[in-house]
């Protein structure tokens, strides 16, 4: 049970720890703003956090995935993958539902993610999605995700040494 | 213009013991090398980086290869790297990617130096025996272990090759308590565990710091200089001596020969400006598939094939090492306190291996086997997480399954895996060319792999596994399965320069000098015919010294004209 008490506490833990730059790699974006809003609805199917699980949002995910975009060692198509099949899955769902996939309900989310998984783009896609999300899940701290090393924390995961002091991309 | 003695392209475990001894035996020499000179305060434990992107090796838009492969009805499959992603570069630094080898240090055994008169001809293969013996290779085996640094016990079992001293000169590394179980099932089975023998210092040594038990080994670069890697361990050593000069972030394109000698290299700077090198003997060292490129892209009037082709051996016989991998879980609700304790123990080295099947009979008939070693699935949280993505059925899996999924990976089971060495047999369908069509952003020809594996290494690598998977089982291992598959590991390549005493029939004589060249050696894996069922950079390591110590008598009796 969250209580008064216990989130002063988590906020005072959270101003000791130190600063971590989200600039050099992660790039906050407008999240209303396309392949992003999109995107940032299929994470938190993929991986909605909850529990001990740390969400997308604290993870910063799409942040990164936006870092992602702008990756010199990521190729083009990848890069193009990524933004057109979200563009693709908003013309399917408008087709069956009416409406872009970040306004269907989660029952609805659900029937398109089986369906999109069973398609070979579709998987592939999200197999990226996945991929970039764990990146954002387990990276240093430094790469501006994993926020707090929460996803880390979660999985009782220790760094190797030395760490980075500042991506290496 | 500078001159030198020596040249040498490339400076990984092929080039540095050259640099290493010409240099302190009071020769000039220059080592020139494609990426940049990093060192152990550049090295992190950067997954993203180093794993994820590959950092430490070109991207292929830049810099890439051809890849052609059967089809099953015998045709040609060609693509390129940059659209299939297809990688075959290894690690582009000073040290080359010696930095980046988890140092599994086998020494070949002597019967790795005889397969054809011992086994007999392989319909389809162009196996044959070496032109030296283990008896020669054996002192440089040795000096190897003193000079780069080898840790390990050296027991009784079968096939332990003969050594002229009793133990390595450095104890092994600290070991994971799961070792002991493996022991223990070993015993149980008959079979002989073996403490694998690695090119990681335990302690300081050397000149260099011990080990820190990062749990991030195999892959990255070394942070204290435990790992015996070439930079570390010999060209730092080289550059101490005043004589050795080492130039990172030059790309060597081509080499200047008339009939008899190499007269001059060519490499292109970081801002594309071409320099040109004169020296009295040159060593290509390069990596394989690389140091074919460099002596097909280096033909003239005089050589019109291509350097060392005047026989059509250049690129022929390919190998790769043979084998695959394969895994099992270990389940803690399976397990007591102390064993579940025990199994979480992190940074230390598994260190086992087997070889009680490095020659085996089987239906009557004798097969050459190979080597298995053990050790937990890598550290890299990003690979272990993605390795939950597909449930039994083959379906993608997200949602709170997924995160259950990682959950019970991450904190309630470890994964142990064992990898197969085994020979990749050389054949006329394996080979290494150059593509006119597609070039690298300096403009020049890329390397084209033809791939081809033999039949017979697939059945020797799946029996090998069938072994492996019975220890694991045997250790209570589940979920265990394994890949024996014929894709080639890019990191443990060799051949396309085979040595050999009959030049129609190989590139380089028996100390590696090319036939018909008075003043170029090859000293990376490519001189290798056959590859020994063992990861090859000892070998190479070794070679490279024996190499050095031919130049050095070369040297002696005829002196550099420049």
């Amino acid at each position: 049970m969250i209580t008064r008490r216990s989130l002063l506490l988590g906020g005072a833990a959270l101003l000791l720890l130190p600063v971590e730059s989200s600039a050099d790699y992660a790039r906050p974006v407008t999240i209303l703003k396309e392949p992003f809003q999109t995107i940032a609805a299929v994470q938190r199917d993929l991986f909605p956090g909850g529990g001990t699980a740390p969400s997308p949002q604290l993870l910063k995910a799409i942040d990164y995935l936006a870092g992602v975009l702008n990756d010199p060692y990521v190729d083009d198509d990848t890069k193009r993958f990524l933004s057109d099949g979200a563009r693709w899955l908003n013309e399917r769902t408008g087709e069956d539902f009416g409406s872009a996939y970040y306004r269907l309900t989660p029952a609805q989310h659900e029937e398109v993610l089986q369906w999109l998984s069973g398609t070979p783009w579709g998987e592939s896609w999200l197999w990226s999605l996945i991929s970039y999300l764990f990146e954002a899940l387990l990276c240093d701290p430094v790469y501006g995700a994993n926020t707090h090393e929460a996803g880390w924390h979660w999985l009782g995961h220790e760094p190797g040494y030395p760490r980075p002091k500042a991506p290496l991309i | 213009m500078k001159q030198y003695d020596l040249c040498i392209v490339g400076s990984g475990a092929g080039a540095a013991p050259v640099a290493y001894e010409l240099s302190r035996a009071g020769y000039s020499v220059l080592v020139l090398e494609k990426g940049p000179y990093l060192t152990e305060k550049d090295f992190t434990k950067d997954e993203i980086a180093v794993s994820r992107r590959s950092i430490y090796t070109p991207r292929l838009k830049d810099e890439q290869h051809v890849v052609e492969t059967y089809n099953s009805d015998g045709s040609i499959e060609r693509v390129t790297a940059e659209a299939s992603g297809w990688n075959f570069w290894n690690g582009s630094m000073v040290g080359g990617s010696s930095n980046l080898m988890s140092g599994y240090f086998h020494r070949m055994k002597p019967v790795d130096f005889k397969l054809r008169s011992t086994f007999g001809a392989i319909e389809g293969a162009n196996v044959v025996d070496w032109p030296i013996t283990y008896e020669e290779m054996e002192p440089y085996f040795t000096k190897v272990e003193r000079v780069v640094g080898v840790s390990g016990r050296v027991v009784e079992h079968p096939f332990q090759e003969q050594r002229s001293t009793r133990d390595f000169p450095f104890p092994p590394t600290w070991e994971q308590p799961i070792s002991g179980w493996f022991d223990t099932v070993c015993k149980t089975l008959g079979y002989h565990s073996i403490p694998t023998p690695r090119a990681v210092l335990p302690y300081d040594a050397l000149g260099r710091s011990g080990c820190s038990y990062s749990n991030f080994c195999g892959g990255y670069g070394c942070a204290t200089g435990a790992k015996g890697n070439a930079r570390a361990a010999l060209l730092e050593k080289a550059k101490a001596t005043g004589r050795c000069d080492i130039l990172p972030d030059v790309f060597v394109y081509r080499l200047d020969a008339d009939r008899q000698r190499v007269t001059a290299a060519h490499y292109f700077d970081a801002d594309g400006n071409s320099h040109t090198v004169k020296a009295g003997t040159f060593v290509v060292a390069a990596q394989a598939i690389e140091s074919v490129r460099l002596l097909f892209n280096s033909k003239s009037a005089f050589h019109p094939d291509g350097l060392g082709n005047a026989n059509g051996q250049l690129g022929k016989n390919l190998i790769f090492s043979a084998g695959g991998s394969g895994q099992g879980r270990f389940e803690f609700f399976r397990l007591n306190e102390r064993q579940r304790f025990e199994l979480m123990t992190r940074g230390a080295f598994v260190n086992r291996s087997l070889q009680d099947w490095y020659v085996y009979r089987r239906e009557g008939r004798t097969y050459k086997g190979g080597t298995i070693d053990f050790l937990f699935e890598h550290a890299n949280p990003v690979s272990r997480a993605m390795r939950e993505l597909y449930d039994d059925d083959g379906h993608l899996v997200w949602g709170s399954r997924l995160q259950k999924r990682l959950e019970h990976a991450f904190k309630a089971s470890r994964v142990f895996v064992f990898e197969v060495f085994n020979d990749w047999l050389p054949t006329d369908n394996c080979f290494i060319g150059v593509d006119e069509g597609v070039r690298d952003k300096w403009g020049m020809p890329v390397g084209k792999i033809r791939l081809y594996s033999h039949p017979h290494d697939l059945d020797v690598g799946a029996f090998l596994a069938d072994k492996a998977e019975n220890v694991l089982r045997q250790m209570g291992a589940v979920e265990i399965q394994s890949d024996i598959s014929s894709a080639p590991p890019p990191n443990l390549v060799a051949g396309g320069c085979r040595f050999g005493k009959d030049p129609k029939a190989s590139v380089l004589d028996p100390s590696c000098k090319m036939h018909g060249i008075d003043n170029l050696y090859v000293s990376d894996g490519s001189f290798m015919p056959t590859g020994g069922s063992v990861p090859y950079t000892w070998t190479i390591y070794a070679n490279a010294f024996r190499v050095a110590d031919a130049i050095k008598a070369a040297l002696k009796a005829k002196p550099n004209r420049l």
